[in-house]
């Protein structure tokens, strides 16, 4: 083969399909015995050459991908190194007791030049930290060296210094813990107008936040809140955003505190993201605080922002269509909200545009997009007002419900049904015109299955089919909707079984619970 | 020409000259017309004038012209069945159905295997319907006890030999012949043994009738009576079917349990008949495999904060002051003894604190006894209790027990070695701090050393805990400048050479010392580094020495045990090369000389050349740009493994070992990289070679454009034509609910090959200065991405190559020319999921912040 151009056209065809028969079905496990058999006296040695073979192989694309990594990383962190380095020595995570030593020294070196390299590195290592630099972090002064850079005067060792506090949190619980005594001085550099060492606190404040309950008491009752929500009126992006990502982080779990975000003032600046069009970078960041805002038990916040109007703003971002992850923090919010009292639910409907946005939602082709897209919509058809499921149904919902509720796959069909049971529980008007040709098969499917939810959706359906439209049974009769019932009654679930077996009586009489006994039985 | 029943009853001859000729017959019948050769087996099966030698081969001749265990022959067997008319096959199976009610007892037993035969070729095709109604009218219609039996084994062939989704449907008439044969009402004990053994391989299929309430109530009733059997068989069946179901439906056995099958159970384990006792303790490890396992996944659901789907019922920790195994020692295959071994180690895993005080006393109480089965059974019962429970609560009861087992090294028993050599490898992996350096130390390895001197299956117990001390003390990574075996690590290496100079690998006992010289080379510190190059001289000589003893070898048995033993030098070698890095490149040209030479001399389907390119792999890390040197001799070898598609794992090894040359030469690889790309296409394109091999290949483009930046740009066009093709191969076609988990891997692994491809030709490319050559694929490589996160399925390594990568587009167009693809939403998803997911693997945050500096925050900055 040569590699001029021209031989790029003819067409070659690279096999990545299977050469070996799929397997579909997973395995049945061996007798238990075999099972026991091998934990017996277990040790890590090989017990037959294919198995040390195996680790041998396994060992060697693991040294492989350190090595790839190392040099990817290598030139990568090069990047950053170069400007304080004249040796191109290569950044190994390998630190020897000897190497900590000198890093430490570096860090109290009289000359800031090595101060501010020796800082540098140690936020590179601190990435993939070896032992002896989490021995360092752990039992040793690091962190009180830090501090004292925090503490200090200069703005480029504040930075770094903070990148490796950055670094040090995201690392594993007893790390972060150690930083604890950090958390008053980068509150302290939050307030302080320099806006890159900002945009790095609010960072490290993000991944603290990230690490508990706990950590996140601790910074509110430091007082992170008013100074980082001040940050909002930066009208930098990446301040904004990573202050959104701590914001959000902060907002997590169900004693977030949520009053004192308000009380900050918070309200203000999402709509005013929001509301803006220069600023369209920050919308999903700021989505993502609503989703916390908005999830607490207590509607009250939903209904603080309802209030200020934030709908119509949120609707905007909908278009043009955001059919990738970016679209999940908006639809998030909008479930959330649906979620509450029928007046939110009213809020929502009386936009123009949301319906036919959403319709356009529950179609896409982002799997995490549809499904939530669905969970809203089954928020919004359990509405108690009939003008909701009117608005639903001219828009054009049920074809598109019904197809999803029958196809694709469990989970979504699932979501879809949801919605469609609400609006036929509202009555014979809202029942009687749902396709129930189409729907009939699937929601038997979904009897038969071995999924409770699901099968209690199907009998749902089914008993609104038996009471409210005219030749419903005929219906059920045609599909073997018999057979369905009859295999719930099996099921362990006592209110299930009560529901299928009422209705088997009511509808089809004992004749046929009795003729259909199992085989089995007639031999007891 | 001899009759059928006369060649038949030839293949049994004495003589070898009539056996082979009889064979050969018969090979030629059945080759020129099968029909009538398959129709005279049946005849002599189904006579019974005939004698019973002659009909059971005459059955079994007739089966294997049915069954075969190469896929390519079932299909050509099963077609040829398939093929016959209607009229002859019904007559055949009508015949062998008949026969099971044979009074000839084997007979009939080989009509059962014949039946199970064809069905195994006729059900999957919807054929021969009504079998299971006649099989159920011969078990509930009939008192012929043999006609039952017979019936029953039968059934019990078709439940194990055929896939058990064609079988559900019938599972009604299954369950009910079964069943009705295993009642306590049925006289005949045989027959409820068959029927008790058809039930244990129905057990997969039968899920639907195990489902309902009363048809489950009626079969453990069935069988929980049936352990309460006359005869023992039959309780042995019925109690290795209660624990297959245990296996299965775990979910479903709470009522059972309190109702029946604890009282059966514990009872069982005290039954005189031994067979029954092991059965008894399976049980309950059983019981521990399944409750593990819920612990497991309601630790998983916890993280997550969601409901585990199914909840244990914690029969272990309820039932443990009762079921606690005593134990004794046997010689035996798989004994009650070994089973209780492994059932109170799962215990001590399960229900944890609770297992260490019942027993402790007995520990105490038997570590002493004159009988050796007691001492050995009480250091068991010690090793296996020190998983699970809390180190707080063992430490004291470790520390006591120290002396004690490093005394008991010298116990006349070897089966009390034995296992005190394992305890003492379970301490040293799960308690180390148990050990005191300056007090256990000295006299734990001495006793360890001198048990490498013992029997075979002494020193891999040995071996075992050498290593655990290894990995506790030793580091892996940086070598420590000392560590606590520094001053008895070249007495334990020479200790080690003495064992594996032994002559045979009997108990694994050579494999097991060379595996702990290699993991004790990983582990240790500088000051070990002499002794280390000593040992290079000893495996190179050993190994020389193996390759100058390769023609003298004869038998594959011989064989196979030389190949072994070379993997296993090879392996050392690695560890050594690896672990001394530069300092191995005065020895570098010696051990390539031997490297080489072994390939010479490998023969083509052993394993000796994998673990020779492993080592040479290792070398080119230490030597680097000074490979060049070998390349030239070393390149046939390499370029005949990456074409020899059948060895699969030897051609992905050598596709790895190019990604390793090209690190270590750099530029100066470019004028063999012509070849190398010509041989990865090529392999791209084979219809045979595995497909586990091609991610690797993919890794490799990326290694190459690393290696010779710039001029890979010759190579641009193809291989992104390569990787557009690979991104189209997904797991699922979204409308099938079944989930292929092999092809799910499959996919993330062709997926990280491919973002490691392209993350090497941008840096290569960007480093010479050709960047704008990727211009053209940018709307690939964005749309790849975004397919790749927005699939459910991605791996952390997905998500840190893709921030890698969006960093490195960002790097290489400073100026902002792919600006509106960093509008794609995955960029911004990605790079949040980077700093905000804690479960990532380290440096990814290193890697997102690096990526937001040089490129995210210049690339959308307003």
């Amino acid at each position: 083969m040569d590699f001029t151009n021209a031989n790029c056209n003819n067409g070659e065809i690279f096999m990545f399909q299977s050469s070996s028969p799929p397997k579909l079905v997973q395995p049945t496990p061996p007798p238990p015995s075999v099972i026991h058999k091998a934990k017996y006296k277990r040790n890590s040695i090989s017990k037959n050459p294919e198995e040390a073979r195996q680790k041998r192989i396994e060992l060697d694309a693991q040294v492989r991908r350190k090595h790839r990594e190392q040099l990817i990383t290598a030139k990568r962190i090069k990047h950053n190194l170069d400007a304080y380095k004249d040796d191109d020595a290569e950044s190994e995570f390998d630190l020897t007791h000897h190497d900590i030593e000198k890093l430490k020294s570096g860090l109290n070196d009289s000359n800031r030049d090595s101060r501010l390299s020796s800082l540098k590195d140690l936020s590179t290592y601190l990435a993939d930290p070896p032992d002896t630099l989490k021995h360092f972090v752990i039992n040793d002064n690091c962190i009180d060296i830090l501090i004292k850079f925090l503490s200090g005067a200069d703005p480029e060792e504040q930075l770094q210094a903070t990148w490796c506090i950055t670094n040090i949190v995201a690392g594993p619980k007893e790390f972060c813990q150690k930083a604890f005594i950090a958390i008053p001085h980068l509150i302290t550099s939050l307030r302080g107008g320099n806006i890159s060492l900002q945009d790095q606190t609010a960072w490290a404040i993000g991944n603290l936040a990230a690490e508990g309950p706990e950590c996140r008491d601790l910074l509110r009752s430091n007082g992170v809140l008013i100074p980082l929500i001040e940050l909002l009126n930066s009208k930098n992006v990446s301040i904004v955003q990573t202050t959104c990502f701590a914001l959000s982080n902060l907002a997590r779990g169900p004693n977030a505190k949520l009053d004192e975000f308000f009380s900050a003032g918070i309200t203000q600046h999402l709509l005013f993201y929001l509301g803006t069009d220069e600023m369209n970078e920050v919308v999903s960041e700021i989505a993502w605080v609503l989703t916390y805002l908005t999830s607490s038990e207590d509607d009250k916040y939903t209904q603080i922002l309802l209030k200020e109007g934030i709908v119509p703003l949120l609707v905007k971002h909908l278009r043009p269509f955001n059919h990738g992850p970016l679209a999940l923090p908006l639809i998030r919010t909008f479930g959330n909200i649906a979620s509450g009292p029928d007046e939110n639910t009213d809020i929502l409907i009386q936009q123009p545009d949301f319906l036919p946005a959403m319709l356009e939602y529950i179609q896409s082709d982002c799997r995490p997009v549809k499904k939530e897209s669905l969970w809203v919509m089954s928020n919004i058809t359990a509405s108690r007002r009939p003008e909701v499921l009117i608005k639903v149904f001219n828009a054009g919902f049920i074809p598109i419900l019904s197809s999803i509720a029958t196809h694709t796959n469990f989970d979504i069909r699932k979501e879809a049904a949801y919605s469609l049971l609400n609006i036929a529980s509202h009555g014979e008007e809202y029942m009687k015109p749902l396709p129930h040709q189409d729907l009939l098969p699937g929601f038997l499917v979904f009897i038969r299955s071995q999924d409770i939810d699901l099968i209690r959706l199907g009998l749902g359906y089914v008993e609104l089919l038996l009471t409210q439209v005219q030749n419903g049974q005929q219906l059920l009769e045609q599909m073997q909707g018999i057979d369905a019932l009859e295999s719930v009654t099996s099921q362990e679930d006592p209110s299930l079984r009560d529901t299928s077996t009422r209705l088997m009586d009511k509808y089809f009489g004992e004749d046929f619970f009795n003729t259909n006994i199992t085989e089995i039985q007639s031999t007891e | 020409m001899l009759s059928i029943g006369e060649l038949l009853a030839n293949t049994l001859s004495g003589d070898q000259q009539t056996r082979e000729d009889a064979s050969r017959q018969l090979e030629q019948a059945q080759q020129t017309n099968y029909p009538a050769y398959v129709v005279m087996l049946c005849q002599e099966l189904s006579n019974e004038q005939t004698e019973t030698f002659i009909r059971n081969s005459a059955g079994l001749a007739l089966k294997n012209s049915l069954v075969s265990s190469e896929a390519s022959r079932r299909n050509e067997i099963t077609q040829r069945w398939l093929n016959m008319d209607e009229p002859t096959r019904q007559q055949i199976k009508q015949a062998v159905l008949a026969t099971l009610g044979s009074s000839d007892q084997r007979a009939a037993a080989t009509a059962a295997q014949v039946v199970s035969a064809i069905a195994a070729i006729e059900l999957p095709t919807g054929q021969w319907t009504d079998l299971m109604k006649t099989l159920l009218e011969n078990v509930t219609t009939t008192d012929n006890s043999q006609l039952k039996i017979a019936t029953l084994t039968a059934i019990g062939f078709v439940c194990e030999s055929i896939d058990s989704d064609i079988l559900a449907a019938q599972s009604g008439a299954i369950l009910t012949a079964v069943v009705s044969g295993a009642r306590k009402e049925e006289p005949n004990q045989e027959v409820r043994k068959a029927a008790i053994d058809a039930l244990y391989n129905s057990l997969e299929f039968i899920r639907e009738n195990f489902d309902r309430e009363g048809e489950r109530n009626y079969i453990m009733q069935v069988v929980c009576e049936a352990t309460q059997s006359a005869d023992v068989n039959v309780q042995v069946a019925a109690f290795e079917c209660l624990v297959r179901i245990m296996q299965i439906y775990y979910d479903k056995m709470r009522f059972y349990m309190e109702k029946a099958l604890f009282g059966l159970t514990v009872l069982g384990m005290k039954h005189e008949d031994e067979r029954v006792a092991l059965q008894a303790v399976e049980f309950w490890s059983t019981v521990c495999d399944e409750e593990l396992e819920l612990m497991g996944e309601a630790a998983e659901a916890q993280e997550t904060g969601e409901q585990p789907e199914r909840l244990s019922h914690n029969f272990a920790k309820a039932a443990l002051p009762e079921i606690l195994p005593e134990e004794e020692a046997d010689e035996d295959d798989w004994n009650v003894s070994m089973a209780a071994g492994t059932c109170l180690a799962l215990l001590a895993q399960c229900v944890e604190d609770a297992v260490v005080a019942p027993v402790i006393p007995f520990v105490e109480n038997h570590i002493r006894n004159n009988d050796w089965r007691f001492r050995e059974a009480a250091v068991m019962a010690f090793g296996s209790i020190l998983e699970g429970p809390e180190h707080k609560l063992l430490a004291n009861l470790v520390n006591q027990a120290l002396p004690v087992l490093i005394d008991m090294m010298r116990d006349p028993s070897p089966q009390v070695k034995d296992t005190t050599a394992w305890t003492l490898g379970r301490v040293s992996e799960l308690l180390i701090e148990c050990i005191k350096p300056d007090v256990h130390l000295h006299p734990l390895i001495t006793a360890l050393v001198y048990g490498l001197k013992d029997s075979p299956r002494i020193v891999s117990n040995c071996c075992w805990a050498l290593m655990s001390l290894s990995d506790q003390f030793g580091s892996k990574e940086t070598p420590q400048p000392t560590y606590h075996l520094s001053t008895y690590f070249e007495g334990i290496i020479t200790a080690l050479l003495e064992t594996t100079e032994r002559s045979s690998n009997e108990s694994n006992s050579r494999t097991s010392a060379y595996e702990c010289i290699s993991i004790l080379v990983q582990g240790a510190a500088l000051d070990c580094f002499p002794t280390i190059q000593k040992l290079t001289f000893t495996i190179l000589d050993r190994l020389d020495a193996t390759i100058s003893a390769q023609n003298q070898i004869v038998g594959s048995d011989e064989r196979l045990a030389h190949s072994e033993l070379q993997s296993n030098l090879c392996s050392v070698l690695t560890s050594i090369i690896r672990k001394l890095r530069t300092e191995v490149v005065p020895f570098a040209d010696r051990i390539m000389t031997t490297l080489l030479s072994l390939f010479q001399t490998a023969t083509k389907h052993s394993t000796t050349l994998e673990d020779g390119f492993l080592a040479v792999g290792a070398i080119t890390t230490a030597v680097e740009g000074d490979f060049l040197r070998y390349l030239e001799a070393f390149a046939p070898f390499l370029y005949g493994a990456l074409s020899n598609h059948e060895e699969y794992q030897l051609c992905s090894i050598a596709v790895g070992l190019i990604g390793d040359i090209c690190r270590a030469l750099q530029e100066q690889s470019l004028p063999y990289c012509d070849t190398f790309m010509n041989v990865l296409l090529q392999n791209l394109q084979s219809p045979v070679l595995n497909r586990n091999v091609k991610p690797a290949i993919l890794s490799c483009f990326g290694d190459i454009a690393l290696a010779i930046s710039g001029r890979f740009e010759v190579y641009l066009e193809i291989v992104m034509l390569v990787l557009a093709q690979a991104s189209n191969m997904r797991a699922t076609d979204g409308v099938n609910l079944m989930t292929n988990y092999d092809m799910i891997d499959y996919v993330i692994a062709l997926r990280e090959g491919i973002l490691e491809a392209y993350v090497g030709i941008v840096q290569g490319l960007k480093t010479g200065e050709k960047a704008d050559l990727l211009m053209r694929y940018i709307d690939q490589i964005f749309n790849f991405m975004n397919m790749t996160w927005n699939d459910q399925e991605k791996t952390e390594i997905i998500i840190r190559s893709m921030i890698g990568l969006i960093g490195d587009l960002a790097e290489a167009f400073p100026n902002g020319q792919i600006k509106q693809w960093f509008q794609y939403d995955c960029v911004t998803q990605v790079l949040r999921e980077g700093r905000s997911n804690r479960n990532l693997p380290a440096g990814t945050r290193e890697v997102t912040r690096w990526a937001k500096e040089v490129g995210f925050v210049e690339a959308t900055a307003v």
